[in-house]
């Protein structure tokens, strides 16, 4: 009954597709995008979505945005193409129409997974060893396997696939996990409500201050990836709202101020030195950055300055306990 | 080359050295407290702010690792491989 009801689902949504392709050969451009999100695009959306939240799965907020753009056609179109890929039209009828089943529903759920991994990844290569062009290679042809595994033993094989990519871009040895996340950030969060006011000024700092312990208090209470989930989105919420409000920072002066702390660092640790303290290398390592930063840098090279400088601060913090 | 994974750069533990290293440097004395002459008042409000707003930006580049992360074990798990390779050694020892 189910294979029935997701065939003739399938073959309305396709029909329908096709019926509005037809008609809109007479129509504006604009309008067939209109017709085609409002009639097919958007529900078939919908679908998947409420597909994902019957699977206790996150919904990527890519997807809630691209709904959200329904009565912007072009922008809708732009934005789907671009989270989607070429074909995305097709993919979105096709999946949406094969959910019933729960074997279908994993296979979508993994694709909206993939998709999801694909548009995040450069900011997912910024903690995993895999480089961003890389997990967006592996997205796509784990998506291709995906799409034409039909029987038990091909989907197995898929999943194994996956696995092998999972291990790679989340690596168990070294890697991130949550208790750590969670640890670090409210610590963190602890923290930065005394330093808000070096970030953001007046009442802004005040109504902030207060969100930031509501968050804190609901890190301490996360037990279940639903409720993470949600603390994600009001994090990243937050996070918008305070550096939106962030006083601006101007990169000379953080250079001038950089190139001043590591002169005074320097010359504090070659004190050490002499009266004989070791100072396990750090002497050596600040007066080659400072010899950095006294050099002409681009916008990457001065990221990279200061990564650099904020790992040596941190490695000396260890090293020179305060309290 | 792998990169640092664990969250390392608390900003507020660099304003920890700020407050003990670099207020020494302020002090403008050396180990033996003499004066040093001419040295400048050391500022780092801006750059503590610009390692405050960079540690957000990790942290939200992390929430979204570990979001995928936590998704793509579920998945594994609803395929049926997560425990595959754990359950064939334990049936080549029996």
């Amino acid at each position: 009954m189910r294979t029935i009801l997701a065939i003739f689902t399938a073959l309305t949504l396709i029909s329908a597709h096709s019926l509005l392709r037809v008609a809109a050969q007479d129509a504006p451009p604009d309008q067939t995008q209109i017709l085609f999100i409002e009639n097919i695009a958007a529900p078939a959306m919908k679908t998947i979505i409420r597909s994902l939240e019957s699977q206790g799965a996150p919904v990527p907020v890519e997807l809630t945005d691209l709904l959200a753009l329904q009565g912007k056609p072009d922008e809708f179109y732009a934005h789907a193409a671009s989270y989607f890929g070429l074909g995305w039209q097709e993919r979105l009828t096709r999946d949406a129409s094969s959910v019933r089943t729960p074997e279908d529903a994993l296979m979508v759920r993994t694709r909206i997974y993939l998709t999801s991994l694909a548009a995040n990844a450069d900011r997912i290569a910024r903690t995993s060893p895999v480089k961003a062009e890389e997990i967006r290679g592996i997205v796509q042809n784990l998506l291709r396997q995906s799409q034409a595994a039909e029987t038990e033993e091909e989907r197995k094989t898929f999943f194994r696939a996956l696995k092998e990519a999972e291990e790679r871009i989340f690596p168990v040895e070294g890697g991130l996990t949550i208790e750590v996340y969670l640890w670090s950030a409210q610590k963190f969060l602890e923290e930065l409500k005394d330093a808000i006011d070096i970030l953001v000024d007046g009442f802004s700092a005040n109504s902030l201050r207060k969100e930031l312990t509501d968050l804190e208090l609901r890190a301490r209470s996360i037990s279940g990836n639903q409720e993470l989930t949600a603390w994600f989105a009001t994090f990243d919420a937050f996070a918008e709202k305070l550096l939106s409000h962030a006083k601006p920072v101007d990169h000379e002066v953080i250079l001038v101020n950089a190139k001043e702390l590591l002169r005074k660092l320097h010359a504090y640790l070659q004190d050490l030195e002499q009266n004989g303290i070791a100072t396990h290398g750090f002497t050596e390592e600040s007066a080659a950055l400072l010899t950095k930063a006294n050099e002409p840098m681009n916008a990457e090279e001065f990221e990279v300055f200061i990564a650099s400088l904020e790992d040596l601060l941190m490695r000396i913090s260890e090293s020179f306990p305060t309290s | 080359m792998k990169k640092p994974i664990a969250f390392t750069g608390v900003a507020l533990l660099l304003m920890g050295v700020f407050s003990t290293l670099f207020l020494f440097a302020n002090r403008s004395t050396n180990l033996f407290g003499e004066a040093e002459e001419g040295t400048p008042e050391l500022k780092t409000e801006q750059l503590t702010s610009y390692f405050l707003l960079r540690n957000i930006d990790r942290l939200r580049d992390q929430a979204v690792y570990i979001q995928h992360q936590e998704e793509g074990k579920k998945l594994l798990t609803l395929g049926g491989v997560d425990d595959e390779e754990e359950g064939e050694e334990s049936e080549s020892n029996e």
